[in-house]
């Protein structure tokens, strides 16, 4: 029981291990929670996002950490939702596509650990940066 | 008990389906809303062809839907000690009876509870 592991995807649609992994880990309308063991999938469930159309920094991670997870996995995830994860405990993979069966296959293998920041996350802050660096200048 | 796990012979994945005549070898649970009867999601058991320990994999998805009791046909010892450390009931209900009849046996109390 100790080594059984939660695994939480993001999901474009509700069908399960088939569905395809979302490339955002907030403004995805369902997650999939895999149980796994070593390298073996032993179940999953679909759960709605029900911060679905609502993204607010902070809400997804907790919703995740309350679901039990022990891991989030999607397409992409900004610096902050990543520090997040992992202050709550919560093991983050980013730049999985493809369905939901063949991410998780992955990551049980250890194919799948980088949390990189995604590049729109990363033009958002360098967007910030040169607004601030005008406004310095008036 | 907020939420029922009804272990099923998944078909049309509702209440109609038959259920499973053991809990480590049901390939899906339907999970019913206790409050108001109706199925609101299934889970699906992918350890069903697991030769043991099959009926552990499960309970933690079970616990994280919020399922309180469990209902099947028969139950492993292994799987019977995994619920009771998640604080999930066990049920037995006979086998070859459709999960809402089952559900009405639990509710007027005719089925058994598996205890280790």
């Amino acid at each position: 029981m100790s080594e059984e592991r939660l695994i939480a995807v993001a999901a474009e649609n509700d069908r399960g291990l088939y569905g395809n992994t979302s490339r955002h880990f907030g403004r995805c309308p369902f997650y999939v929670l895999v149980a796994a063991k070593n390298h073996l999938v032993l179940g999953s469930r679909v759960v709605a996002n029900p911060h679905f159309g609502m993204h607010r920094p902070g809400v997804v991670p907790q919703f995740i950490r309350d679901l039990g997870a022990n891991a989030i996995i999607a397409g992409g995830m900004g610096q902050r939702a990543i520090d997040m994860f992992q202050s709550l405990g919560i093991g983050v993979a980013t730049g999985a596509t493809g369905t939901i069966a063949a991410v998780v296959a992955d990551y049980l293998r250890g194919k799948r650990q980088a949390s990189v920041p995604c590049a729109h996350a990363q033009s958002h802050s360098r967007h910030e940066d040169q607004v601030e660096r005008r406004s310095g200048l008036s | 008990m907020n939420r029922i796990a009804m272990s099923i012979v998944p078909k049309d994945k509702d209440l109609s389906d038959l259920m499973n005549n053991h809990f480590g070898r049901a390939e899906a649970f339907l999970v019913i809303d206790g409050a108001t009867g109706e199925a609101v999601e299934t889970i699906d058991n992918a350890s069903a062809g697991a030769s043991r320990g099959a009926g552990t994999g499960v309970a933690n998805l079970l616990k994280s839907a919020g399922v309180g009791a469990v209902v099947s046909g028969r139950f492993g010892p292994g799987a019977i000690e995994a619920l009771e450390d998640l604080g999930i009931e066990a049920w037995a209900a006979p086998p070859t009876i459709s999960a809402r009849e089952a559900l009405r046996l639990l509710e007027d109390g005719d089925l058994k509870q598996m205890q280790p």
